[in-house]
């Protein structure tokens, strides 16, 4: 079972509708795809929208989620409060070292997106990968940064994701692997991605686990949480 | 020849091509040997040696095998999925399975179907 947790539809800043995206994640081999839209975009009802999907692609399963791209820390805990019960998967738009350390410390959030985005650095050090292990927040490695760029900046972006993925295991904090795709074009199968994150330092069984176990479980928790059989901080064995 | 004994052990990567357009063989070949090597680098992509079986290439359906050394399939299989443009048309290379043998490939991926 492999899942991406980070493709966009046409409803954010993507260029297809839901049913190509899940069509296509269908094809090659996904069992579940999140659906990322930037808040305060409106939230779809997630249950009626995985109900009428799933009627015309059967198989795939379509998690809401929700990036915040703050400005500030300050603006980062206000739009937590707000968005967090509505969410069934809760993003932070990385890159600022602040926000990136901001987001790894709070455990209401579930994934810290592309932390080296536009910087010279991986924009993570031991402080904030020790937080992440801590409250749980997952970092992610984007494909679509590595599809877009070219020559050496794709070979600094590399560097930055081998950093973040030697920390993750030190650590031992999350990291998976997504294709961050805006079209049908940018999707990857989850076992490619998985191949990816091998070569970039992760054992090959763990980075399986990237794409498959850890969603998943991901996912059952927060859904979980949002209809109330879970609450906040309760860990189970 | 090499007798077999000393030939390197090989795995056939079968693949198949989404593409918005039909995509030219020699084509998808030129990208394969880009991402290759931009991604592998001359020297790593000699260890890895990867070769098209030419007649096993299926232009209607865009299924095709890919030789490589054993130990390079997770290579081969990231350097397939940076693929994004072949010739003009984008696309998606999608590696549907990996055999030890041409003849377990005809059978699970090209008889029948």
């Amino acid at each position: 079972m492999f899942y991406d947790l980070h493709v966009h539809t046409a409803a954010s800043i993507g260029e297809n509708k839901l049913e190509e995206m899940a069509s296509m994640a269908k094809r090659i081999g996904l069992d579940g795809i999140a659906i990322v839209s930037y808040f305060p975009d409106v939230i779809q009802d997630v249950s009626t929208l995985s109900a009428s999907l799933r009627s015309r692609v059967e198989g795939v399963d379509i998690v809401n989620a929700v990036m915040l791209k703050p400005a500030s820390v300050v603006e980062l805990e206000k739009m937590i409060s707000k968005a967090r019960p509505k969410a069934e998967l809760l993003y932070v738009h990385g890159g600022n070292y602040d926000i990136n350390r901001a987001a790894c410390e709070s455990p209401a959030i579930d994934m810290l997106c592309h932390p080296e985005l536009g910087r010279k650095d991986s924009g993570i050090d031991h402080i904030v990968i020790k937080s992440a292990a801590e409250n749980n927040v997952v970092i992610e490695v984007n494909f679509r940064e590595i599809l877009e760029s070219h020559g050496r900046n794709k070979s600094n972006i590399m560097s930055s994701m081998r950093t973040n993925i030697m920390l993750a295991n030190k650590y031992e904090a999350k990291i998976i692997a997504t294709s961050g795709a805006v079209n049908i074009w940018g999707m990857r199968a989850g076992r490619e991605l998985a191949a990816f994150l091998n070569l970039m330092g992760m054992d090959l069984g763990e980075s399986l686990d990237a794409m498959s176990n850890v969603p998943k479980k991901i996912i059952a928790e927060n859904r979980e949480k949002l209809l109330g059989k879970r609450r906040e901080g309760v860990i189970e064995e | 020849m090499l007798p077999s004994s000393l030939r390197q052990n090989k795995r056939y990567i079968v693949f198949e091509v989404i593409s918005e357009q039909p995509v030219a063989y020699q084509d998808l070949v030129n990208a394969v040997w880009s991402s290759t090597l931009s991604f592998l680098g001359e020297a790593f992509a000699s260890e890895v040696r990867p070769w098209f079986i030419v007649n096993l290439y299926d232009n209607e359906k865009q299924r095709g095998v890919i030789k490589c050394a054993h130990n390079t399939v997770e290579q081969m299989r990231a350097v397939l999925s940076l693929i994004s443009v072949i010739g003009e048309s984008r696309s998606v290379v999608h590696v549907l399975g990996i055999t030890g043998t041409i003849k377990s490939a005809k059978a699970k991926y090209f008889e029948g179907k």
